[in-house]
């Protein structure tokens, strides 16, 4: 069987939230390492990858690997009955027709319990190699979020460039063309999570699509940093790291050119 | 305190005396004197409102005002002196322009009712087409029910009227898909019959004139509105009249901002006078009060998901089109083949779409069922041929919000497969570049063309990648 006790239920709904513009159900795998998930957006444009680990739980037992298919739709409106700041258990059998999640609140005077059905999902998982980045920035999330909300309301695809002396993001759309270039500042005068961080063995340049870039800001409540991690012609990484639990990772595969469009170029 | 009034009420439909004093008619007791017009008030209301809608008027391609003081509009009428006679044409000119002029801002019937007049004439030419014919005109305008009412309905009257509009009320009503409304106005409008009109515009104005509470759409309160609209209106012109109190309604007694300072009846408003008589206490009133509103349901959610079929033949692409039930919503209309995702169904079809994920199987099925002996097949997974998502958009109905999902699968085709889908009864396979075949689509279904155009120009630019070209698959 297995069974999560985690302290901050706070942290459950902003993971969904995290994810529930980009897929409508998903598998979490309930392993002995911890609870994670991942899967594709219905184009197979982008991939979420989620790991919470047993570490990070007041309670976790988990004997052998289960996979919890769960309409997130479903997930997130039940989740919204409980308190922000209530702790929940989650628990289910070993091959689940039902999921348990058990809600109490701070003060022990609350107690509610959802029971939702599992579904069976035939989803593909993909092997992510595990790579050097060679160009990874770290920057404020709010910064991130603020300036993918921005491109957008330009241009519907992003231009990241990575070099030494900072990050460009620009954008072309009907009314014009825009660029914000992000310099990584000086360490010392500000807290580690405002400052922005660039590091590179070679320059990365490619195009994103900023639909998805912007659910992927919607995990900004998770972590006051971002860090997104580029290898050239290959998809980019965007990462929430979640404190002392893991992770909620985004991969987005790139845009490419036309050949024409880039002679013009 | 209450007491018996006297109260002036049209006494019945059709009177058309040469004065214009009205009929004294005794009203129920419980009557409220505030919910009437006095005699001098009506005299009063009817000399002022003509007044003013012969001097404001908007001239519109179904107006007829030989009063009118703008020369535009006479010339109109005079051009039209020989057709005054024929009485008849301009009632079925005053029907088409009234049904379009429902739920419809004027702005966007005056085209589509130009159009459709020069399509269908007479009342007979009108009987005459098809349905299919029809709302390909009516496309765009929404509310589809509306066309095929006027088409039953001109089968109606040149079935059981000898092609020639009926002038009474009571003759009008019996046509199909013709309400009290319609048949009043196009009596008085039409025919010069004592009619009083209720529409939303006489609401609002009767509802601020007479501070009237209540929801103006309960049965007792409509009642109220038919009996102040029949008692007002004015003997000698009253389609002229109704008009007047409907464009008042329309640019001066506005649902917002409404313009007190130029209105002419403004002397006998009584939300305007509780406003001025209000003094310097919190809270004031306001003429918007009146009518109250109404708190309206929410329209449900409901998602699809539609696929762009487009079929390429050398040189020339296709657009694969199915006719959607003859009932109910956008009834016979043509759309891309889609399925319901969420909203309307119930469990079955939550539990179908657990399956496969966002309905994507059951549309490729569906799709595959359309093209049925054309020898023309999209692949359920992977590969050239396979469905793929390139947005989505919302349209709202007057109940619903629907969500389209879009896909667009292209797909090789010969002369062959062509023929074979032209003969299929309820496919319409459509050439791509056709404005004419464009314009006959309902607005969800143009608003689907428009992202895959847009997204077919974006794509030329950059193509979006998907993983699978970089992450290999887990087994």
């Amino acid at each position: 069987m297995f069974e999560a006790r985690l302290l901050q239920g706070g942290l459950l709904k902003k993971v969904l939230d995290s994810i529930k513009d980009i897929i409508t159900e998903g598998n979490f795998d309930c392993s002995p390492n911890g609870l994670s998930l991942q899967a594709m957006d219905s184009s197979h444009v982008s991939l979420i990858d989620i790991l919470l680990e047993s570490e990070g739980f007041e309670h976790y037992r988990c004997d052998r690997n289960i996979p919890m298919g769960l309409n997130i739709t479903n997930l997130v409106k039940m989740i919204k009955c409980a308190g922000s700041e209530d702790i929940v258990t989650i628990k289910c059998e070993d091959k689940p027709d039902n999921v348990t999640f058990l809600f109490e609140s701070k003060d022990n005077d609350k107690i509610s319990d959802f029971e939702m059905k599992t579904m069976t999902i035939d989803d593909e998982h993909l092997l992510v190699p595990d790579q050097t980045y060679t160009a990874v920035v770290k920057m404020p999330s709010a910064e991130f979020q603020r300036l993918c909300r921005d491109m957008a309301a330009i241009g519907d695809t992003v231009n990241i460039s990575v070099t030494k002396e900072g990050v460009r993001f620009s954008t072309t759309g009907d009314m014009g063309t825009a660029n914000i270039t992000v310099r990584p500042n000086p360490s010392g005068d500000q807290k580690e999570e405002e400052r922005t961080e660039v590091q590179i063995t070679e320059p990365v340049s490619a195009g994103f699509a900023l639909r998805y870039l912007n659910s992927f800001t919607k995990a900004t409540p998770l972590s006051p940093t971002v860090t997104l991690g580029m290898v050239p012609n290959l998809p980019i990484v965007v990462e929430y790291k979640i404190a002392d639990m893991g992770h909620v990772r985004y991969y987005l595969a790139p845009k490419i050119e036309d050949e024409e469009n880039a002679v013009e170029a | 305190m209450r007491k018996p009034v006297a109260v002036s009420v049209s006494d019945g439909w059709g009177r058309s005396g040469k004065e214009s004093k009205p009929v004294r008619v005794k009203v129920e007791e419980n009557d409220d004197g505030e919910k009437s017009f006095s005699h001098d008030e009506i005299a009063g209301l009817r000399r002022v409102l003509l007044q003013w809608y012969d001097v404001n008027h908007r001239v519109l391609p179904w107006r007829r005002n030989p009063h009118s003081v703008k020369a535009e509009s006479k010339e109109g009428a005079l051009a039209s002196a020989a057709a005054a006679e024929d009485k008849s044409g301009f009632a079925y000119c005053v029907w088409v322009s009234e049904v379009m002029l429902q739920q419809t801002r004027v702005e966007t019937v005056k085209d589509y009712y130009l159009r459709w007049m020069q399509k269908y004439p007479t009342v007979e030419d009108l009987a005459n087409a098809d349905i299919e014919e029809v709302n390909k005109l009516w496309a765009g305008l929404g509310y589809y029910r509306r066309a095929r009412f006027l088409l039953e309905g001109a089968k109606y009257v040149c079935e059981h009227c000898g092609g020639k509009m009926p002038s009474q009320v009571e003759d009008l009503h019996k046509i199909p898909g013709v309400g009290l409304y319609t048949a009043s106005a196009i009596a008085s409008i039409a025919f010069g019959r004592r009619a009083g009109v209720v529409d939303g515009n006489v609401i609002r104005v009767l509802s601020r004139l007479r501070a009237l509470p209540g929801d103006p759409r309960a049965p007792s309160n409509t009642k109220l509105q038919w009996k102040l609209a029949n008692s007002i209106v004015d003997a000698d012109r009253p389609g002229c009249f109704n008009q007047a109190l409907m464009e008042l309604g329309a640019t001066v007694c506005t649902p917002k901002a409404p313009k007190c300072d130029s209105c002419p009846v403004s002397g006998s408003c009584h939300a305007l006078q509780k406003v001025k008589s209000w003094g310097k206490k919190s809270n004031p009133p306001s003429v918007m009060d009146y009518p109250e509103k109404v708190k309206k349901k929410p329209p449900r959610e409901e998602t699809i998901r539609c696929c762009i079929t487009i079929l390429s033949v050398e040189d020339q692409s296709y657009f694969v089109l199915v006719k959607r039930p003859e009932k109910g919503l956008l009834a016979g209309l043509w759309e891309f083949p889609n399925v319901t995702l969420s909203g309307e169904g119930g469990a079955s079809q939550e539990s179908e779409s657990a399956r496969n994920p966002q309905g994507r199987e059951q549309l490729t099925a569906l799709v595959n069922e359309i093209l049925e002996n054309s020898s023309l097949e999209v692949c359920s997974e992977g590969g050239h041929q396979d469905l793929a998502e390139i947005g989505s958009f919302d349209h709202i109905f007057s109940h619903i919000k629907q969500k389209s999902v879009v896909d667009v699968v292209r797909l090789e085709a010969d002369l062959k497969a062509l023929e074979a889908l032209r003969e299929k009864e309820r496919v319409w396979v459509m050439p791509c570049d056709s404005e004419e075949g464009i314009k006959s689509l309902s607005t969800g279904v143009r608003k689907a063309i428009k992202l895959q155009k847009a997204g077919s120009k974006s794509k030329k630019a950059s193509n979006q990648c998907t993983l699978e070209q970089f992450f290999g698959k887990k087994k």
